[in-house]
């Protein structure tokens, strides 16, 4: 195309206008532009630009899949934290500070993401917070004294309660609800629940039936044979009740013919309506299904082991 | 809809007659027309005749805002050869335009188009581009990149 003139720009673009342009960009291209001026890497670090910038990647694409603990040649080696763009056939290796010396240490991972972080955890020994964009390793923040914390995550049997207590307490991760609302942040919250006593499960076989969360709800699923439903709830979290409203949201005929007995646990539902599940008995592979054509395919296999894979949406967000 | 025709000037002095519907797709136009009715050529100081045809292609394209999704997927299409007319120079001369004359979907559409563009960039080539001044010392400098030290690898190896 011929232009009549290409000289240098004349007038700067407004900052306004630049923040709009890196609330596109990937948080690697990112952090590699708070090289460029000191008022770049103030606009990156903000952050108000940060909740933007996660908006603004809720709203345009499908989450990442963080794999933990994933198995590989050496079955003694357990490399800790690998990311996966679906779509993609191949993962990336996040390197953590403790796999250096100790290359066996094993972590297990919470189901859910919050604002594009997640939570390592293991049974007798505080966890990490981790955004695996950034890699950036911290802690969990306590609500209540505003302090910021080891993370431990446990469930009652764990801490010696009965098994016959109606309440236990657990610790679950709550964002903001709109990252844009001013404070995105990721809080370590202990609270009691109440048990669903009218759920349509009650008296399901454990090994048939699993929680997910499936666009901001708490979902349940169960496998009935040859199908698995899925229930959503309506609660609240915020408040210390949970809601007791449950209705089937989608049944996934998913191929059984190599698993009959586990249930099949949906990570994300994607953009394209599409559900993301991992077979846990197909182990290296994760899914996409289909409900409206019902098909299923593969999203991603590796030779090993997928270890076990949480969603996140990539995200600048740190809670320091 | 009336088809009332409204003259835009470019700062350069070049005059594009446009139907109301157009024009009104410029959201500062279309406070100008509230404001008084009676207007029929306007002025626009910021934007050279050069970058105004194409913000008027891209206006008299998207006059219609058709819900169906062919008439989306379509518009889509459409979007993403008209960017590819464009070097990085002529986007930001662009983005600049749909800033001031403040249209909605054309200033999305370059965004997305620029970081696209740019993603790979070093922060050198950015400051270029941009028109940004280094403000950081050696010392700085290498401490921020330091910091992000696997993120600049990442760029040395562009993805396939």
């Amino acid at each position: 195309m011929s232009r009549k003139r290409c000289m240098r720009m004349e007038s700067l673009l407004p900052h306004h206008v630049v923040e709009r342009i890196l609330e596109s960009l990937e948080v690697n291209s990112l952090l590699r532009f708070k090289a460029v001026s000191k008022q770049w890497k103030s606009t990156i670090e903000s952050q108000f630009f940060q909740g933007k910038h996660l908006t603004h990647r809720l709203q345009s694409g499908d989450s990442d899949v963080l794999m933990v603990a994933v198995h590989n040649d050496d079955p003694l080696h357990v490399e800790t934290l690998k990311t996966l763009v679906l779509g993609s056939s191949s993962s990336v290796k996040i390197p953590t500070p403790w796999e250096e010396n100790d290359k066996d240490r094993y972590y297990f991972v919470s189901y859910n993401s919050c604002d594009g972080l997640v939570c390592l955890y293991q049974p007798k020994e505080p966890g990490f917070v981790v955004n695996p964009t950034t890699r950036w390793l911290g802690f969990g923040k306590d609500i209540f004294t505003a302090t910021y914390k080891p993370v431990w995550l446990y469930t009652s049997t764990e801490i010696g309660i009965e098994e016959t207590a109606t309440t236990c307490e657990m610790g679950r991760f709550i964002g903001s609800p709109r990252p844009s609302a001013k404070k995105p942040k990721l809080y370590l919250s202990i609270f009691t629940p109440k048990l669903i006593s009218k759920a349509p499960f009650v008296n399901s076989d454990p090994y048939e039936i699993v929680m997910c969360n499936l666009d901001n709800r708490l979902c349940v699923s169960e496998m009935k044979w040859p199908t698995q439903v899925i229930w959503s709830f309506l609660v609240q979290f915020r408040q210390q009740d949970m809601g007791q409203n449950h209705s089937i949201d989608m049944v996934i005929n998913v191929d059984r013919r190599n698993n009959l007995r586990f249930v099949v646990v949906p990570l994300a539902s994607l953009k394209k309506k599409k559900l993301l599940c991992h077979d846990r008995v197909l182990c290296p592979k994760l899914f996409t299904h289909d409900p409206e054509t019902k098909e299923d395919d593969v999203a991603f296999s590796a030779a090993n082991s997928i270890g076990l894979p949480v969603c996140y949406f990539p995200s600048l967000i740190s809670i320091l | 809809m009336s088809s009332n025709k409204i003259v835009l000037t470019s700062s350069d002095g070049e005059s594009f007659e446009v139907e109301e519907v157009v024009a009104r797709k410029l959201q500062i136009v279309g406070h100008m027309l509230e404001d008084d009715c009676v207007i029929n050529e306007i002025p626009l100081q910021n934007v050279t005749g050069d970058i105004l045809s194409m913000v008027i292609e891209y206006c008299k394209t998207h006059v219609d805002e058709e819900e169906s999704e062919e008439a989306q997927t379509k518009l889509k299409t459409w979007d993403e050869e008209f960017m590819k007319k464009f070097d990085i120079k002529t986007l930001l001369q662009i983005i600049l335009a749909a800033n001031y004359l403040n249209v909605k979907g054309l200033l999305d559409l370059v965004s997305q188009t620029i970081a696209d563009t740019i993603k790979d960039y070093t922060p050198e080539q950015i400051r270029e581009v941009f028109g940004v001044e280094n403000d950081y010392t050696e010392e700085e400098e290498a401490e921020v990149r330091k910091e992000n030290a696997w993120a600049f690898d990442e760029a040395d190896t562009p993805k396939p």
